[in-house]
């Protein structure tokens, strides 16, 4: 047993500037690559029994917490990385990670709760337009550095409607019945392989709670930034609708630039019951790498929900345009009759990127519904694919599923794949699904600049066109957000 | 990259592969070219190590061979009886269309019943796989594709066996009008048929291949024999050559039934393919399809109808690797009781085949509440200028349609039975003969029909 | 003199389809050009818009005083050159609105104009709409989506009439219009005549011409203008039909 103290260096390491200035003014394209230099706490590196000991034993965890933590690490020493996805990768090591970093400073109070902010890292959310001070009216924040949760805001007056907002570490102190009751009943800790890992290392994450016919005023976001070099982001999220509730639950994401692939395998578990409703977006703008994609993070995610309850409704929203590496299939299991299952999602690949995303939709309760639209751009020399599974299971009559997967080649080195799984067993159902492949019309760039639109102005309005019917699903906020990272992303790939 | 575990292969798998080695072994005693024994003794290692796919096979993950692995089938090429068939018995089987007929019976070429090959049109050669593999100096082209076959699990098997099927060339400029058709019957319990076949079409020639896989029913109990068939058909399709293809699978319901076909196809030439899947337990038929050249044309297309505890299994990948190819597909299958169907198609285009044009379609009608259809539509594009787009859908019969026919007075099995037989006419009717495409609605209404699809009790009620 | 184009020479893929064309244009004229099929007529049109695929291998244009040939098919609309195009074009997930209040700003920057917003531009639009009796939700649609054919058309001309273009190249606006299509789409045209604005009208009937009444009417055969003439070309064209005048030109 090694104790967390001793496990710990106190790296309060006023880190590398000169070598992240390099590295910016090679990634002049990613505006949220700047780096925090702030005092940190962070676990030498390496992954061993111990380690998940030591991440349990620094957040102050019951046994039940640690119980499942090394439950999950054992399972995850039995299985073997997957390779499935068509993506290229070398085998990771996962010994030559960090499993906890977080900011620490002589005002943080150790077990983080309500602690006051390191100012560090407040000017970091600051720069990312993150109101982590509470003064934006519309939306509640959980922001978290590395793998801590460093502030969370209106808690208070969400607190008065019934609603649990809270960083998922302070959940398992405060609500343990509640964490008990639904973590892993979504996402198993044997699921995959990195839902393994994650349950056996969870940093932090965010967990939310929507009382019975509560219908959520303000959206509720979370926002991740890793900073540490060589850290893995683990987080693990629940989100749990009551009966007849609502909530639209925003996550955004970004990281420093860096010159080696950082990891972020996180889990998240959505459980929506009776006549709820969850809307469930994300914008992802992880740091990409280098134009080679070196230094990108790799980001490997489980996240699933299941309409428990009957006319529940699941809606996964999600706009991918960072990360070397995604890997990622938000799902829904429709369990309760007459529950709504949909996915919309654009994932943009450029440079050397490669995204692997999709979702599944199992298919249980009667008169399920579920909707998927899947817009996939590739450029430059990446990889773009659809993956996904309609289920219909024999007692699923009456289900319907439509899908619509539509692939743009920006460019003649990249590629786009759609690999739908279609399974049907109950004969009332209807299940249509269709995929087309294009380009940018010669045709179309003509016709807007017969009319004096400029090329670049062309290409982003087709662009952002040929994803409007995902983007409308997106808050409106998030909806620009994901527009202009859209052309940011794009930058440099036509011409 | 990808780890790969040794593999496990359970006891009964153990003892198949087992026993298909032996009969390969004997096949090797046998005369034969070295060549062919080197391929068989190739084979028979790649067996051993990788015997049949399960569940966990990415492949295979819908099509079960737990049945086919506990079976020890004969190879009756090795036991040669005397089946005593004669032309009249054969008759049924035969199309309604002038034909040069092949007969092979249990995977053995019986001569006597096929038609004289002497005797052929200007331009039309034919040669047993038989006499290749005994002293012809052709057997090399049999064998050229050893590896690209050997990548198949039946084409494992395939090569193990070698020793029966065809070998059809046409020469340059010539269009055969006459069809080839070649029928094989299965007709003893627990033998494996095994062809092996070489189609080779010139330049600028023109060729109509029927295949017939049919079982010749006990007449007192009117019952199948459970018996495999196997087949490899390799074919080059030459410069602005033109094939047509017609593949009718009918073997008895405790049949099982693989094909592997390898078509190469060289610039300007044009495929036209439709396979017609309603018998066996067990059918699986692979087309996989190089698109070497450009404005290379082909549609492949598919009509498979199941019932009771049928798996239908229709695949295709096509690979366009040049430019301003064009390729169509449409597959359509009709599931009652408790068929399962598997539709897995694949459009590959290379990052050199920019102008291509591929579509593939898949439509699923399921009769009853427990049949299953698993579809795998699927996209692998490396070019940007280029049209492909596919689609699936699965459901049931429009009960709009039903109830329009009812209110015209017809019954409502009826009105189910035309409304299901012009679902799957939608891709009979992509064969482009009329006199083949004739013959094959007319074995698909007799099958639907026969084959008590449309009972009061169904799913459609 | 707006235009001028002199021995004009232009091929696609190698293939020659303008053969030597001149034609002047002065402020505020209505030019036609007709001809029979695969005479060039639209190659004519294309190649004044500036499009990719056609390579002009000789001659000259001059627009507004300066090289028009030297300019990139952007730069020629923001100078005041429009296009309605025979088959215009399908931009799915694009609204009118955005389309067009690019455009227009576009076109404005260009003339040293401050940019419309939302709300000046939705004012600026509103009478141009009900010009060609589109539907009000027209500038929420995706740009030609869904439209039918006489939809398209009317959707040009209102470009057309939101760009104030001092050139307008109609390439055969008229044809598959319906007879109610037809008089929306002229009046539309007829709406936007002035003492500044020319126009070149490329059709191969008679009949938006007899809405518009052309100044001039040119026939072009084989890559070069073969005979010009007033109104009355157009209903001799009518009577004796192109060979005529063909025969006449060799």
């Amino acid at each position: 047993m090694v104790d967390a103290k001793n496990i710990s260096e106190l790296g309060s390491s006023d880190t590398q500037y000169q070598e992240i200035n390099d590295l910016l003014d090679k990634n002049q394209h990613y505006k949220e690559g700047f780096f925090t230099s702030t005092h940190v706490e962070t676990f030498k590196k390496g992954l061993n029994e111990d380690v998940v000991r030591a991440i349990s034993a620094k957040k102050n965890e019951p046994d039940w917490m640690l119980d499942f933590r090394l439950k999950a690490f054992k399972h995850w020493q039995t299985l073997d990385e997957p390779h499935w996805a068509k993506a290229e990768y070398t085998p990771l090591d996962y010994q030559d990670y960090s499993y906890y970093s977080a900011p620490t400073c002589g005002s943080c109070s150790e077990d983080g709760v309500e602690a006051e902010i390191d100012p560090e890292v407040a000017k970091a959310f600051a720069e990312l337009g993150v109101p982590i001070a509470g003064d934006d009216a519309n939306i509640a924040v959980d922001a978290i550095f590395d793998s801590i949760s460093v502030s969370t805001t209106k808690r208070e007056d969400l607190a008065e409607l019934g609603i649990i907002f809270c960083s998922f570490s302070e959940a398992v102190q405060d609500y343990p019945e509640l964490v008990q009751k639904y973590m892993g009943t979504v996402v198993p800790y044997h699921d995959n392989f990195f839902a393994a890992l994650n349950s056996a290392v969870a940093s932090d994450g965010t967990f939310v709670y929507i009382p019975e016919n509560v219908h959520c005023p303000i959206d509720l976001s979370t926002y991740f930034r890793i900073n540490e070099a060589k850290t893995g982001q683990f987080e693990r999220t629940i989100l749990v609708a009551d009966k007849g509730s609502y909530v639209s639950y925003l996550e955004g994401c970004s990281a420093p630039v860096r010159d080696t692939y950082q990891l972020h395998a996180a889990v998240v578990e959505v459980i929506v019951l009776d006549d709820a409703e969850v809307k469930y977006s994300t914008v992802q703008n992880w740091y990409p790498g280098d134009d080679d994609c070196k230094g990108g993070i790799l980001n490997f995610v489980t996240k699933r929900g299941i309409c428990e309850g009957k006319n529940s409704k699941l809606s996964w929203t999600q706009a991918e345009t960072g990360s070397a590496i995604t890997w990622k299939y938000p799902s829904c299991i429709l369990k309760g009759d007459n529950s709504i299952g949909e996915f919309y999602s654009v994932a943009l690949t450029n440079r050397r990127q490669q995204a692997d995303t999709g979702t599944k939709m199992i298919h249980i309760g009667k008169n399920t519904r579920s909707t998927i639209i899947a817009k996939g751009l590739s450029a430059g020399k990446s990889d773009n694919t659809y993956r996904g599974l309609v289920k219909i299971l024999p007692s699923a009559e009456g289900a319907r599923n439509f899908t619509q997967c539509d692939s743009m080649l920006i460019g003649d080195q990249c590629g786009a794949h759609t690999f739908p799984y279609i399974e049907v067993e109950n004969a009332t159902a209807q299940v249509e699904h269709e995929a087309t492949t294009s380009r940018i019309g010669e045709d179309q760039l003509f016709y807007c600049k017969q009319r004096g639109i400029s090329e670049e102005n062309a290409i982003s309005m087709i662009v952002n066109g040929f994803c409007k019917e995902v983007f409308s699903e997106l808050p409106l906020e998030f909806a620009q957000e994901a527009e202009e990272l859209l052309a940011i992303s794009l930058e440099g790939s036509v011409g | 990259m990808l780890k790969k575990n040794t593999r496990k292969i359970s006891p009964m798998a153990k003892a198949a592969v087992s026993h298909y080695i032996e009969a390969s072994e004997q096949l090797n005693k046998e005369s034969a070219q070295e060549e062919v024994v080197a391929c068989r003794t190739r084979a028979q290692a790649l067996l051993l190590t990788q015997a049949f796919p399960t569940l966990r096979d990415e492949a295979w993950q819908y099509t079960k061979l737990v049945q086919f692995v506990q079976n020890r089938f004969e190879v009756a090429h090795l036991t040669p009886q005397q089946h005593g068939l004669t032309i009249r018995e054969v008759q049924s089987f035969l199309p309604p269309y002038q034909a040069i007929k092949l007969i092979f019976v249990d995977g053995v070429l019986d001569k006597a019943l096929s038609d004289d090959c002497t005797a052929l049109p200007k331009g039309l050669s034919i040669e047993f796989t038989r006499e290749a593999v005994q002293s012809s100096s052709e057997v090399e082209v049999w064998l050229e594709q050893e590896d690209l076959v050997n990548s198949e699990p039946f084409g494992v098997l395939n090569n193990a066996l070698l020793a029966e099927g065809f070998g059809l060339k046409v020469a340059e400029n010539m269009a055969i009008e006459t069809p080839v058709f070649v029928l094989n019957i299965q007709t003893k319990l627990n033998q494996i048929s095994v062809l092996s076949n070489r189609v080779m079409v010139g330049k600028n020639a023109e060729l109509t291949l029927v295949e017939h896989f049919v079982t010749l029913l006990n007449e007192a109990e009117q019952e199948g024999v459970e018996a495999c068939t196997n087949v490899v058909t390799v074919m080059d399709i030459a410069e602005s050559a033109r094939v047509r293809q017609v593949v009718l699978q009918q073997q008895s319901d405790l049949g099982y039934y693989f094909h592997n076909q390898f078509i190469f196809q060289s610039e300007q030439s044009d495929f036209n393919s439709f396979y017609g899947g309603l018998g066996s337990q067990l059918s699986r038929h692979q087309n996989h399809l190089f698109m070497n050249g450009e404005r290379i044309e082909n549609s492949q297309n598919s009509a498979c109808l199941a019932h009771q505890k049928q798996l239908v299994d229709s695949r295709t990948n096509t690979q366009h690797t040049q430019e301003w190819g064009a390729s169509r597909q449409l597959h359509k299958f009709v599931l009652a009781d408790s068929a399962v169907g598997v539709f897995d198609g694949m459009i590959g285009v290379a990052r050199a085949a920019q102008k291509t044009d591929g579509q593939m379609d898949n439509k699923n009608l399921l009769l009853s509440n427990t049949a299953k259809m698993n579809s795998k539509p699927q996209l692998e594009i490396y070019a940007d200028d280029v049209k492909c787009s596919h689609g699936c859908a699965t459901g049931q019969i429009n009960q709009d349609q039903i109830f329009y026919l009812q209110a015209r007075g017809i019954s409502k099995p009826k009105a189910t039975e035309m409304i299901t037989k012009a679902f799957l006419m939608e891709s009979v009717e992509t064969i482009d003969r009329k006199d083949i495409q004739q013959w094959v609605a007319q074995e698909f209404s007799e099958a639907l029909l026969s084959g008590a699809y449309f009972k009061t009790d169904t799913a459609t009620e | 003199m707006l235009l001028t184009i002199e021995n004009l020479q232009a091929e696609i893929d190698e293939k020659q389809i303008l053969k030597g064309l001149n034609l002047d244009i002065k402020p505020g004229e209505i030019h036609a050009i007709m001809g029979p099929n695969g005479a060039g007529k639209s190659t004519l049109a294309s190649v004044l818009a500036g499009k990719d695929a056609y390579e002009v291998t000789a001659g000259s244009v001059m627009f507004d005083g300066q090289d028009l040939l030297e300019l990139g098919p952007e730069e020629r609309a923001r100078k005041g050159l429009f296009l309605a195009f025979q088959y215009p074009v399908e931009i799915p997930g694009v609204s009118n609105k955005l389309f067009m209040q690019t455009a227009v700003n576009a076109v404005r920057e260009e003339q040293g104009l401050l940019a419309l917003d939302m709300f000046d531009f939705d004012e600026y639009a509103k009478d141009k709409i009900e010009l060609l009796e589109m539907r009000p939700d027209l500038l929420e649609r995706s740009v030609n989506v869904g439209f039918s054919g006489g939809e398209k058309k009317r959707n040009d001309i209102f470009q057309m009439a939101l760009l104030q273009p001092k050139l307008c190249i109609l390439d055969e606006t008229d044809s598959g219009l319906d007879i109610d299509a037809l008089r929306l789409v002229a009046n539309g045209i007829n709406a936007l005549r002035s003492e500044s604005r020319s126009f070149i009208v490329v059709t191969h009937y008679q009949r938006l011409l007899d809405y518009i009444k052309p100044d001039f009417v040119h026939v072009l055969y084989d890559g070069k203008i073969i005979k010009s003439g007033g109104f009355e070309l157009v209903h001799e064209l009518e009577e004796h039909g192109y060979d005529e005048i063909i025969q006449q030109s060799k």
